[in-house]
């Protein structure tokens, strides 16, 4: 992710050009604010360049409209799909030993897996010579996690990689993913820390595509990062050489899926792909077929240059509309879908760190293609489901039945 | 415009000496850390709003707030990450005001990312923008990127600012990199994101 995060730092930092409007804004509140404080002294007036009429401002602390709330989750991975899960029994309690190296004790006391999420919490124990109430944060930046079958499912260090790969004569590349080495992300954060015991939970929240239907799991980490007092220059790392294996229970690599169909759809062009529901969420797509741009005695060339053109065009359409401020929603699926079952049950677009969300046209084939994850599980599921979207303005209703 | 207020950037000019000076009521200094941050307050405002008009006012209200209690900042050094708070919570008021009023419909999320290419993951990374990288996420997830990377913020600090558990902001910055990185890999295809 170096790469990434490198190119990510670059385009924020790069240098934009302002509009003459955003300059004249600063400036001419710069130039009559400091006049007015020359000629009112300790009295400040709000000014408006356009209609607005003069206000005081005071200073207050707005919370964000759309600020999630802090549920007191296992996880905290904002998963309504993951709670209900978790509700329903899909977790498991490893009962196993600690595992010290250098002094450090360290297991696993929570795991839930599937299609998408691996989350689990480590109980890392501590002597006396580190106190825990005095760590602000931890990481475990060399940690690589695979399964029984050697496949990674984890990975963010690079000579770890390559040396795990090295020593199980495995010929995978780092940056090259497939299913015996998955792309996947992760979050972690410190859930808590018991002073008695002098230990902390640390939990990680790792999601992909599609995690295998593992049977085992290790973990190895031969780091731990410790950052004390909120002090991002202080920062300790501890070596040592940690083995966790796991056994993984069958409710997790038997898990099965509800495979849905469709049954109507009130435009005949949609067709679904896909409608699946899983242990922690559901996963849907849909494609229709547009118009081509092109016509079928057009030749390869002429082909390209419409497919080129209409690209350049939508996106300068987008980039002109951004500019002049229109705020027409421009999705052709709208922001809202929702899934409903059988007693009336909406679950919506899921917001935890697997979601996967979008749609994609493609001009060549005049295919259009949406998916989308919502938070409805196998647990809440009906025999019947109907899907509440928008296409290009008109209501779509997608009724799914129940295929095994 | 900078002739027609006098003013001289001074080169190296140090941000923490120009707020002591703006606190003594040095009119010159504050407009000179006004100046150094316009962009940054700018691409912030840019990531709640695309109206030109809506960007100018928050960042108007801010540069007023910032001036009127300035003598409130506690240490110079956090000045910015200071402003920058005001601004993000004057987005989100007007944002919540027009949401009331005119059944403001925000569509930030709808991007078009042009990714076709044929050569290599690189070249295909080399083609983002801004405009394309600020689009493809959600508010929440550009606000936290933005400040991660443009402000070099910890998540600590971040979590602070927006008011949200820190394990939340970094999830958020944690899935948009993924999401990028998705999108990336996915070549020759033209995106729009709902």
């Amino acid at each position: 992710m170096e790469e990434l995060d490198q190119k990510i730092r670059d385009i924020l930092t790069q240098d934009i050009e302002l509009s003459e409007k955003y300059k004249k804004t600063v400036r001419k509140t710069l130039k009559e604010h400091n006049k007015k404080e020359r000629t009112l002294s300790n009295k400040i007036v709000k000014f408006s360049l356009a209609t607005c009429c003069c206000t005081i401002i005071a200073t207050s602390v707005v919370f964000a409209k759309d600020i999630s709330v802090y549920l007191q989750q296992l996880f905290n991975n904002n998963s309504k799909g993951l709670d209900t899960a978790i509700e329903n029994g899909y977790i498991y309690q490893p009962n196993m030993e600690y595992i010290q190296s250098n002094n450090i004790e360290t297991k696993i006391d929570n795991l839930i897996m599937d299609d998408f999420n691996l989350s689990f919490t480590l109980n890392l124990k501590f002597k006396d010579e580190i106190a825990v109430n005095e760590i602000s944060d931890l990481y475990l930046p060399d940690m690589i996690i695979v399964d029984e079958e050697n496949k990674i499912i984890y990975c963010e260090d690079e000579n770890m990689f390559n040396q795990y790969c090295k020593e199980n004569n495995l010929s995978l590349q780092y940056k090259s993913f497939n299913d015996d080495n998955m792309n996947s992300g992760s979050n972690w954060f410190i859930k808590e820390k018991n002073l008695q015991s002098n230990s902390i939970n640390l939990v990680y929240n790792l999601y992909a595509n599609h995690f295998p239907k593992s049977k085992k799991l290790t973990l190895y980490f031969n780091k731990i990062e410790i950052e004390k007092n909120e002090n991002s220059k202080n920062k300790l790392i501890i070596n040592g050489n940690w083995r966790i294996k796991t056994d993984i229970p069958e409710i997790f690599y038997n898990r099965n899926a509800i495979v849905y169909s469709m049954k109507t759809c009130t435009n005949p062009k949609i067709n679904v792909t896909e409608a699946i529901v899983y242990d922690t969420c559901m996963k849907f797509s849909l494609n229709t077929q547009e118009e081509l741009i092109y016509k079928p005695e057009d030749t390869e060339e002429i082909i390209n240059q419409k497919i080129s053109e209409k690209v350049d065009e939508a996106r300068d359409e987008y980039l002109r509309n951004l500019r002049e401020g229109k705020n027409e929603n421009r999705s052709i699926f709208n922001s809202d879908p929702y899934v409903q079952t059988s007693n009336g049950k909406k679950f919506y677009p899921t917001k935890n760190s697997s979601e996967d969300s979008g749609s994609s046209n493609d001009f060549m084939s005049g295919i259009v293609t949406y998916w989308q994850t919502f938070n409805l599980t196998k647990y809440e599921a009906s025999p019947n489901l109907k899907i509440y979207l928008k296409y290009k303005g008109e209501d779509i209703i997608i009724e799914l039945e129940r295929k095994n | 415009m900078y002739d027609q207020l006098n003013i001289s950037i001074k080169n190296g000019g140090k941000m923490e000496e120009l707020i002591e000076l703006a606190k003594k009521g040095n009119e010159d200094a504050f407009t000179q850390i006004i100046m150094m941050i316009e962009k940054d307050l700018y691409k912030i405002a840019r990531m709640r709003f695309f109206s030109e008009d809506d960007i100018c006012e928050v960042v108007q209200e801010t540069i007023i707030e910032a001036f009127k209690n300035l003598k409130k900042v506690r240490k110079n050094e956090y000045f910015k990450t200071w402003t920058i708070k005001i601004l993000i919570n004057k987005c989100n008021k007007l944002y919540k005001s027009k949401c009331k009023r005119q059944n403001f419909i925000e569509w930030n999320d709808t991007n078009i990312t042009n990714i076709y290419s044929q050569n290599t993951d690189e070249e295909v990374i080399d083609k983002l923008d801004f405009e394309i990288l600020i689009n493809d996420l959600s508010y929440n997830e550009k606000i936290a990127l933005i400040l991660y990377y443009m402000e070099n913020l910890t998540t600590k600090q971040i979590s602070k600012i927006l008011r949200e558990p820190e394990s939340t902001i970094r999830n958020r910055i944690s899935r948009a990199k993924i999401k990028l990185k998705k999108k990336l890999l996915n070549r020759g295809e033209k995106v729009w994101k709902n």
